[in-house]
């Protein structure tokens, strides 16, 4: 992998997509679970891929590339960085989250129930609990991630346990 | 503890974040208590859950193609970004009030924050490739006419280039970790354009001179 990188780094595009096919299942996967949309996760991860092509030369090998590219990939998809045809909302990290669904998403064939009740979330709800239950972020990072308060990220991770308890119990 | 104040604390609980005495406190409560102990049951469950869920989801369709598209269109970031990041010599050899210099750096702090506001849409690897020539231009017209600076003014100069480069290597070490970080990429090309101000202020003042 680290000779594909080097590869890729020099401008090698074979190279490059040998990485797209070996990351794109993890990168599909944050961005799914955080925007909880079918079309905005695609879009999200061919964004991803893109800025990672642009910015290879910054990575230095300090840490594993799919570090690197897991990072890159939660700070494109927290920013919101949209084609001019996507269809749902920036993602929203407000004490009150925002809606539960956004106009247009198109809900994805997902399986599972708690992958269904994550996908109901409320968007900052459901940012902050990927990031916190599933990534596996601390408050304190993803506050820094988001731009938000680490009393934000605990009261948004608070309502997303809550809320998905009694999705599941139902 | 009562029911309520062990509610507000299971998910610090849940997530070891207790005080060693709030913690057993909590367990305290959850061994008589079989409404809390099974909100507590219930929680490490879906956790656990989380915790479970499959690392790695594969789109319904191949991205590649987009992503390729994209990869080569005309004047595309990674195009500029190839530009070898190589900063100037210093000046050392070029005379420079250190007045000028300083008032260099705040001109370009200040000018910078407007930069920003003005193009906020520009690509980060544009705009650092823009620093790369501009500085590789200033360091080629530096270095093709010599003139002498005064001892005590090229130490204070140097030191101030050692500070901004100091900051522009901190910047990007933290920049390679935190990949795509808009306020580091910010910050970085700030300290570019300072240091930037600081030798088109050398220039203009050795033209002035000679």
């Amino acid at each position: 992998m680290h000779d594909t990188v080097h590869q890729a780094q020099r401008g090698d595009t074979h190279a490059f997509r040998a990485l797209y096919e070996a990351h794109v299942g993890r990168v599909y996967a944050l961005c799914l679970r955080i925007v909880g949309d079918v079309a905005e996760a695609e879009e999200h991860t061919q964004d991803v891929f893109v800025r990672a092509w642009e910015r290879l030369a910054s990575f230095r090998g300090d840490s594993a590339f799919s570090t690197w590219l897991h990072r890159l990939a939660v700070n494109e998809v927290l920013q919101g960085r949209r084609s001019a045809g996507r269809r749902s909302a920036r993602v929203v990290l407000t004490e009150d989250g925002g809606a539960s669904h956004d106009v247009g998403r198109t809900q994805p064939p997902l399986t599972g129930d708690l992958t269904r009740a994550i996908a109901a979330l409320p968007p900052g709800a459901r940012t902050v609990f990927v990031l916190h239950d599933v990534e596996g972020y601390q408050h304190d990072e993803i506050a820094q991630l988001a731009g938000i308060a680490a009393g934000t990220s605990k009261a948004q991770l608070h309502r997303a346990r809550r809320l998905l308890r009694e999705a599941l119990s139902r | 503890m009562t029911c309520d104040e062990t509610l507000a604390r299971l998910d610090a609980w849940a997530d070891g974040e207790l005080p060693a005495a709030e913690q057993e406190g909590v367990e305290t409560h959850l061994a008589g208590c079989d409404h809390c102990r099974a909100e507590a049951e219930a929680l490490r469950a879906l956790l656990g859950q989380a915790r479970a869920l499959p690392r790695q989801v594969l789109p319904g369709r191949d991205l590649w193609g987009g992503i390729a598209a994209r990869l080569d269109a005309p004047g595309s970031a990674r195009e500029n970004a190839a530009t070898t990041l190589v900063r100037p010599r210093r000046p050392s050899n070029r005379p420079l009030l250190l007045a000028a210099a300083l008032g260099g750096i705040l001109f370009g702090a200040a000018t910078t924050t407007v930069w920003f506001r003005q193009q906020p849409q520009r690509a980060f690897a544009a705009e650092q490739a823009r620093y790369a020539e501009a500085s590789a231009a200033l360091a080629r017209a530096l270095a093709g006419d010599p003139a002498t600076l005064a001892p005590d003014t090229r130490a204070v100069v140097e030191r101030t280039l050692a500070i901004l480069d100091q900051a522009i290597a901190e910047a990007e070490a933290a920049l390679a970790k935190d990949p795509g970080n808009t306020a580091l990429e910010q910050m970085l090309l700030a300290r570019y354009e300072q240091r930037l101000g600081l030798l088109r202020r050398a220039a203009a003042t050795g033209r002035s001179v000679t």
